[in-house]
């Protein structure tokens, strides 16, 4: 009876002490996940959602070369509106609006964005788009693994009298949207 | 005679058993003490990971405020925005006001220096459609200084760059290079 109740004792015990080491590991993985883990990420946000702004809203207002006083959004706009790749000819008399943007912003994203290394830390998606079906422009750099999951601003660019818009993407890591 | 000897026998058994209970008691303290420091290593290596983590954070904090401001001091820094009529055009920097700065940087360098941009490096750089580097400032370094430099991060914000010869708004960044010390 005596050797019985030792038992039990001991018993007893050694599972208060499992549930104290549980309890502190529980504690410690609480801690670890939030030191390690949710301030990077937002700051990684914040900081890639306002390259983007600044990047789209820097190319939108840039002169092309492609014909004289003509903007790149003139020549998105152009090619969005237009069935084919696109209504304007370039200087060149070969070119379309379509086929110079596709060039042109991909040489200036390879020039930024892979020069900052973006492409390799993150990965990076640049969508021009007129939903629901008419892709202009869809490129993509790096490894997209951390999809943002549809929680990126577009910039609608006016197609007036079209009701709908163009909408251009450009997601760090990721735009993470259908369309 | 019989009965002294088991008397001996008793004895010597009990002795064994308080022997034996020492033993284990010694082992048990020992192991207790062993699991003891591990926890305690196990604490320290997860305070130090965490203490080289947040300062870490911290110092990278710190660059970003500082970039930060520097970027704001040149957004308003209307000695280079690129004006229309009057009006300013936001993220956009002229490239003759730039070069005439430069020469303004050189007579007034300490004002510069210490108000607007500290100790850091920057530069206009142009990607569409011509491929051109202009810097307005770089920190003048003595000796020491350069020997207490650890190396440097640098932070690129896109902007318009503005020909007033041709005309044109061109796609280009800003590089700002901030410094570390030692």
């Amino acid at each position: 009876m005596v050797k019985f109740n030792v038992g039990r004792k001991s018993q007893v015990e050694i599972m208060g002490l499992v549930i104290i080491m549980i309890i502190i590991s529980l504690v410690l993985l609480f801690v670890v996940s939030i030191v390690f883990k949710q301030s990077p990420s937002t700051e990684f946000s914040e900081a890639h959602g306002d390259l983007s702004s600044t990047f789209v809203n820097t190319l939108l207002q840039t002169d092309s070369d492609c014909i004289q006083d003509t903007t790149m959004q003139d020549l998105f706009v152009n090619c969005a509106r237009s069935t084919g790749k696109g209504s304007i000819t370039c200087n060149d008399g070969v070119t379309k609006s379509c086929e110079y943007l596709n060039t042109t912003v991909i040489g200036i994203l390879e020039d930024t964005l892979n020069v900052w290394n973006v492409d390799t830390e993150r990965g990076y998606e640049f969508i021009a788009v007129v939903p629901p079906q008419k892709v202009i422009m869809h490129y993509t750099a790096g490894d997209l693994s951390t999809s943002m999951g549809g929680q990126v601003e577009p910039f609608p660019l006016s197609l007036y009298p079209s009701p709908v818009d163009l909408m251009i993407y450009l997601c760090v890591g990721g735009c993470g949207i259908e369309y | 005679m019989i009965i002294w000897q088991l008397l001996m026998i008793v004895q010597g058994c009990t002795r064994m058993n308080k022997k034996k209970k020492a033993q284990i008691k010694m082992g048990e303290s020992i192991i207790i003490l062993f699991i003891f420091f591990i926890l305690v290593v196990f604490g320290l290596v997860f305070y130090a990971s965490i203490s080289k983590y947040t300062s870490g954070r911290d110092a990278v904090e710190a660059e970003e405020m500082n970039v930060e401001n520097i970027q704001k001091e040149l957004r308003f820094l209307s000695e280079i925005q690129c004006t229309e009529s009057g009006n300013t055009r936001f993220d956009c920097y002229d490239i003759g006001k730039i070069i005439a700065t430069q020469e303004a940087i050189q007579t007034h360098y300490d004002y510069y220096a210490q108000n607007v941009f500290l100790q850091t490096n920057i530069s206009f750089i142009e990607v569409f459609p011509g491929n051109e580097e202009w810097s307005l400032y770089e920190p003048g370094f003595t000796e020491d200084d350069m020997l207490n430099i650890k190396g440097g991060s640098a932070f690129q914000i896109p902007v318009t760059l503005f020909h007033p010869i041709d005309d044109t708004y061109n796609f280009g960044y800003v590089s700002i290079m901030v410094y570390k010390y030692g």
